[in-house]
């Protein structure tokens, strides 16, 4: 057995006391983590700009909505899921847009056509910004490998939450921007 | 970074179906290697499931009680495949009650069921840090080292391959332990070992972090301080839970 060893005492109060020299170095060395000025699809870093033109042609960017909560849901006229979960985000756009929270959802044109988008959007009841992604750019860096996913950003741009999947419920996004809204 | 994996019309979360895969592996070694901790691998591999099934219903009602909107506004989301809302620390909880009730229930001592069970953890806590490597959820400070990698454009400290390596080479080390000593040195140490090991692996990585999971309070790294305290509370506990095994407690 481990503490029959001899000595196993003093063995673990050098253990702990070299643990413990280890904790106060890093802390005096090693910097804390601080947000990341870097940008890139990933928790904790900023969220990549974007610059997209709306169904009504009207243009789009991440720095006009600088100071607010930001929801960005990819998705496609053709995927259930994302059709399923519009509601949700229109009941959370209704319910927090006064409140700060900036809603764009964004489909990729290389696999959606405009005649579908439209019907999905008259079909859903959205009201937030829908950006066409004309050639996969914006796809491609936030790294969107399944339909649809959800980038929740904070206040000062860093993406906050990741939701891969769905159909994501109006509660969870609630919870999550009620969150974010009181970080701020 | 490979966050969801495609296979034919399906996108699958890799971190899940690592996660999968590790819990499947964990439950065959503990099968394999738990006899030497003197509890039959039928004994085991129900202590596990049941233990997992705990953790999921404990992981669920967490979420729901820190989140009780969610809840209200739907309460079947309750019984939701959502993996999003789980609650890892309320998981880990229901985890080791159910095991704990496992235990009194079957009259097999907590403390060799946890030691049985050592195989799955360690395969979880690899599968774990796999997991996270794959999502990107754990990712390095900036730093311009030879041996950083490049993430996103710029230079980071590899500090999730630290991570892998130490807690592969702390299983390793156990499972050895485990398949060649019968009444080796870590007789009813098992689990007190892996949780030490985890600690000190959590005080020497957390430093190189530059993921938000980091948590710091008056500029010191709250993962370190918690880590500290069980490594200490583990070594200071281990006499009392390495007792000599009876052979009353085995069960076949």
């Amino acid at each position: 057995m481990i503490s029959s060893i001899p000595h196993w005492k003093w063995i673990s109060l050098a253990i702990l006391s070299l643990a413990a020299v280890w904790i106060a170095l890093s802390t005096i060395l090693i910097p804390l983590p601080s947000p990341s000025t870097t940008s890139g699809p990933q928790i904790g870093l900023l969220a990549p700009s974007i610059d997209l033109s709306s169904l009504k042609n009207d243009q789009y960017n991440l720095a006009q909505v600088k100071g607010k909560v930001v929801l960005i849901n990819f998705f496609a006229s053709w995927c259930p899921p994302c059709k399923a979960e519009m509601p949700a985000m229109q009941k959370v756009n209704s319910a927090y847009q006064t409140s700060g929270l900036q809603i764009y959802a964004i489909t990729n044109l290389q696999q959606d056509n405009l005649p579908d988008i439209q019907n999905f959007i008259d079909a859903s009841g959205a009201q937030f910004p829908i950006l066409l992604d004309h050639d996969g750019a914006v796809f491609r860096e936030y790294a969107i490998h399944a339909l649809p996913t959800t980038f929740l950003i904070d206040s000062t741009g860093h993406i906050q939450k990741i939701f891969y999947g769905g159909p994501l419920t109006e509660g969870l996004l609630a919870t999550e921007i009620d969150r974010l809204l009181k970080g701020r | 970074m490979l966050p969801m994996l495609q296979i034919g019309p399906l996108n699958i979360q890799t971190g899940g179906l690592i996660l999968v895969l590790a819990a499947w592996l964990g439950m065959t070694l503990s099968e394999k290697l738990g006899k030497n901790s003197r509890v039959s691998p039928n004994l085991t591999s129900d202590a596990i499931i049941w233990s997992i099934g705990g953790g999921i219903v404990f992981a669920r009602l967490g979420f729901s009680l820190a989140s009780p909107n969610v809840l209200f506004q739907n309460p079947l989301t309750l019984f939701s495949l959502n993996t999003y809302q789980l609650d890892l620390f309320s998981g880990l909880v229901g985890f080791f009650l159910t095991t704990a009730i496992f235990s009194s229930q079957k009259a097999v001592p907590f403390r060799l069921l946890l030691d049985a069970q050592t195989p799955f953890f360690i395969c979880a806590a690899v599968g774990f840090a796999l997991s996270t490597m794959a999502s990107g959820d754990v990712y390095g400070a900036p730093v311009s080292l030879p041996w950083a990698v490049s993430l996103w454009g710029i230079s980071r400290h590899p500090v999730q391959i630290y991570d892998l390596l130490f807690i592969c080479l702390a299983g390793y080390f156990l499972l050895k332990s485990l398949s060649f000593l019968n009444d080796g040195i870590l007789r009813g140490g098992q689990f007190p070992f892996l949780i030490a090991a985890l600690a000190i692996d959590q005080i020497i990585t957390s430093p190189f972090r530059g993921d938000p999971g980091i948590t710091t309070l008056a500029g010191v790294r709250l993962q370190q301080i918690a880590a500290w305290i069980i490594l200490a509370t583990v070594l200071l506990f281990l006499k009392y839970w390495e007792q000599p095994v009876q052979s009353d407690y085995e069960v076949s």
